[in-house]
């Protein structure tokens, strides 16, 4: 079921009414109810699936209870080893098998010229796998290192991980943040509701009519790069970062406004990252709840930056490219997770990557000349990175490279795009405008303007998705 | 809570209010394939005097080039302009055929002396259909009734009929309260070659592979062709299906649902009045002749031209002339439309 179909507007309704007005009174029906949507609302892809959801989801809640209860250091380590093991071990099968399979049998028929015969896995991708195993992880690590008490209430501890609006794309949420939410009555909040609302249409605004829009563009030029002049490839290519911004981001605040309908405030996953000024800032900006699990959970443990310049560069090294290869079983995912650590060194070992903290032009409407330029920079290097993550293989992201950097670069773009070059000038204003906001229209209703013009801007967004909404297309995260 | 729900019942209310009133006063884009072509029709009416409307069955098996070099060998004088959609309902050609009668009442020169239309079974909307345009465009109330009363007069249980018409309920109110009085899709890249060659409105199967500019429309062609090819005994029992409804047939063996008779009863009492022959074209390889032959039963005998009778033309539903299990490729199409120009001829002389 996607965010964007029509079963899920009918679906939302339904879980709504039953949330608030069948079940108002109790938080154990409140809790169960959503646990039985969230299974519902997974089952629509592949039930069979939810056994290995409901399994993760166990083998995790057991094995917080027994580090927790373990008195020696020795069992906690076991019960940790077992449930990373076994959650890493899913992930590995389903995921990474017949990367590995083929890379292997492709190392060998290079190096020794041995033809290796290794069956490949014939088997589909458990959605959301990586999403929902990271989630558990975070709980099991959070026990281990004494942050949280484990849950001792199933169902509580299994909505946490399975919460509909999260479960199939994050965003990647914490033990610490949302587990005392679920644990909590909630109260119907008549703002958070109407905000949900606001930052749902947004996200269906952001999906519908900007990404994937954008993805038509990007398609025919990653399809066919022979066929179009170097412009024409970097304008495929720029539409190609907004389809993804679009298409994450919007699925992002279509899962946070849907949770606050329900009570719920789930961690923020993106920050306006094309408005960076240097890559640092677009990391602390870009897919946040997994930028910060990996900080916590592999950057920190692995020492950080408290080890030295040589180890701190290891170390970034190390979550880029685990974090490329987190997106997909593809060499082309770890060149672009190694590609933003090239890009990011320098702030690394000049110690400037925590310089950009505040938001850019902050209480201005202008950035200045400098922060325009920062900010060109650092989105022509994400976007040169996003050429790998969007090839189907290396040789295609050189083989798209080298067509930029010809001769036609500086010829006219011919692409067809219809007015998508004014939809995506008009979002840039729009997130511009709301570039300190949670999200960009949060605030529209702080604007004086009479509700006549705001309800008129909410109808036409509403006509805009309509009318690009004929074809439901999958949200590109799902796939990790 | 109470504000939450009354504002957003309100919000919503304004909306279809809204669209309600531009969908009515404004004009709605349907079928672009159609539309292009009936937009060059409408702009050159003078130079055509026979039109063709139906299903892609239509648009696939009408070569109007030919059909007039045909005609014009018997002293029969006809320009043909080919506005066949893939993808048509049967009332969505209907509701194309009256919406061109509507327009040419009002036009001052009267051209056109001959019509066929193409006729067979409503099916139910497949739900992944009823959100696009093409789904809903056409499901006015009209047709709604239409559909209820058709459906209702075909199936006997409650929830049969709800099946077959949940979706066009589903369609009617996206053609009521959506927004499709803006029509903001990209143009479509083979609006020429969907002209056709002649540029009377045909493009065989093979010519729009070769000649398409859009990549889907490439693969979907291509698509459509290989599933054939990995069962082409589909074909036969397609053929199977016609030889056993025409050598069973008895005259007058069930009555056609009154809504389909009475809609094209209507339709030819409505062509004549603007000086047009209607014929109701019968073509081959439908899934079903039950409801058409009881249609052909209770019309005028010479408004009909049936083209599907596999023991009178097996040629029709020969492999090597199959695209796919419903439609032509060229060499059939030139046999279809061989034996249209021949009973338009016979009937012609009556």
């Amino acid at each position: 079921m996607l965010f964007n179909s029509i079963s899920f507007a009918i679906f939302l309704p339904i879980v709504f009414g039953l949330y608030w007005f069948v079940f108002n009174r109790s938080l154990k029906l409140q809790n169960m109810l959503l646990l039985l949507s969230s299974y519902y609302f997974y089952s629509c892809w592949d039930w069979r699936f939810l056994f290995l959801l409901a399994f993760s989801t166990f083998l995790d809640y057991y094995s917080g209870l027994k580090i927790h209860n373990s008195q020696s250091e020795r069992w906690r380590r076991a019960w940790l080893i077992i449930s990373v093991g076994i959650n890493l071990g899913f992930l590995g099968y389903f995921k990474y098998y017949n990367f590995f399979a083929q890379s292997f049998a492709d190392m060998m028929l290079r190096a020794f010229h041995y033809q290796l015969n290794l069956s490949t896995l014939n088997v589909l991708l458990p959605i959301g796998i990586s999403f929902y195993t990271f989630h558990g992880l975070s709980y099991v690590f959070d026990i281990y290192n004494r942050k949280i008490t484990p849950s001792t209430n199933f169902v509580q501890y299994s909505l946490f991980v399975s919460f509909f609006p999260l479960l199939v794309a994050g965003p990647i949420e914490r033990a610490t943040h949302l587990l005392p939410q679920v644990e909590k009555p909630r109260q119907f909040d008549y703002n958070k509701a109407a905000d949900g609302l606001r930052q749902i249409l947004w996200g269906l605004f952001k999906k519908i009519v900007i990404a994937d829009n954008c993805a038509q563009v990007a398609n025919l030029a990653f399809n066919h790069p022979d066929q179009y002049s170097g412009s024409a490839l970097v304008v495929g290519a720029v539409m190609f970062a907004f389809q993804i911004y679009g298409d994450f981001s919007g699925y992002s605040d279509i899962a946070l406004g849907t949770a606050r309908l329900f009570g719920f405030e789930l961690l923020k996953n993106f920050a306006y990252p094309y408005f960076s000024r240097d890559i640092a800032e677009f990391w602390r900006r870009w897919h946040i709840s997994l930028s910060s699990w990996f900080k916590d959970y592999l950057y920190f443990p692995l020492g950080g930056s408290r080890g030295g310049m040589l180890t701190t560069v290891r170390n970034t090294f190390i979550i880029f490219l685990v974090s490329g290869f987190w997106h997909g079983a593809n060499w082309t995912f770890v060149v672009w997770g190694g590609l933003n650590a090239l890009f990011i060194m320098p702030s690394v070992i000049f110690k400037t990557n925590r310089k950009n903290l505040e938001t850019v032009a902050q209480g201005r409407i202008f950035p200045n000349i400098r922060e325009l330029g920062q900010m060109i920079i650092t989105f022509s290097l994400t976007v040169f990175a996003w050429i790998f993550f969007r090839a189907a293989s290396i040789g295609d992201a050189i083989k798209y490279i080298k067509g930029i950097f010809s001769d036609s670069i500086l010829s006219v773009p011919h692409i067809p795009m219809g007015i998508l070059p004014v939809l995506v000038v008009l979002f840039l204003i729009i997130e511009w405008l709301g570039r300190e906001q949670h999200y960009a229209i949060e605030k529209i209703k702080a604007i004086k303007v009479p509700f006549v013009m705001r309800w008129g801007f909410y109808y036409a967004m509403a006509a805009l998705i309509y009318v690009y909404a004929n074809n439901e297309q999958v949200f590109i995260y799902f796939q990790f | 809570m109470k504000k939450f729900l009354t504002r957003l019942l309100l919000f919503i209310a304004v909306v279809i209010v809204i669209n309600i009133i531009l969908n009515i006063t404004l004009p709605i884009a349907g079928d672009e394939r159609f539309d292009s072509r009936y937009q060059y029709l409408q702009q050159n009416i003078a130079k055509y005097n026979t039109l063709f409307f139906g299903s892609s069955r239509t648009l696939r098996h009408m070569i109007p080039a030919r059909f007039d070099s045909l005609n014009k060998a018997h002293g029969i004088t006809t320009h043909a302009f080919n506005l066949g959609t893939p993808a048509n309902k049967s009332l969505e050609s209907y509701t194309q055929y009256e919406r061109f009668l509507n327009d040419y009442a009002k036009t001052k020169s009267k051209h056109i002396k001959y019509a066929f239309l193409e006729i067979h079974p409503l099916d139910a909307v497949v739900a992944k259909n009823v959100t696009t345009r093409k789904g809903y465009y056409w499901v006015d109330g009209r047709n709604l009734k239409f559909v209820l009363s058709y459906f209702k007069s075909k199936i006997q249980s409650r929830r049969g009929w709800l099946d077959m018409c949940d979706n066009y309920f589903f369609a009617f109110v996206l053609h009521t309260v959506g927004f499709n009085y803006l029509n903001l899709e990209k143009e479509n890249p083979d609006t020429e070659l969907n002209m056709g060659n002649n540029h009377d409105g045909y493009i065989s199967l093979e010519d729009e592979i070769k000649g398409s500019k859009s990549e889907d429309r490439i693969h979907e062609l291509k698509f459509i062709r290989e599933k054939f090819e990995a069962d082409t005994n589909s074909l036969h029992r397609r053929a199977a299906i016609a030889t056993e409804a025409f050598s069973k047939r008895v005259k007058n063996q069930s009555a056609a649902p009154a809504v389909h008779l009475q809609r094209l009863q209507y339709l030819i009492k409505k062509s004549e009045q603007l000086g047009i022959k209607l014929s109701f074209v019968v073509q081959p390889r439908l899934s079903g002749y039950r409801e058409v032959f009881a249609l052909e039963d209770a019309l005028p005998a010479n408004s009909i031209i049936e083209i599907a009778n596999p023991a009178i033309y097996p040629q029709l539903y020969a492999l090597k002339n199959a695209y796919d299990v419903g439609h032509m490729k060229y060499s059939g199409a030139v046999i279809v439309t061989d034996i249209l120009s021949e009973k338009f001829i016979i009937n012609h002389t009556k």
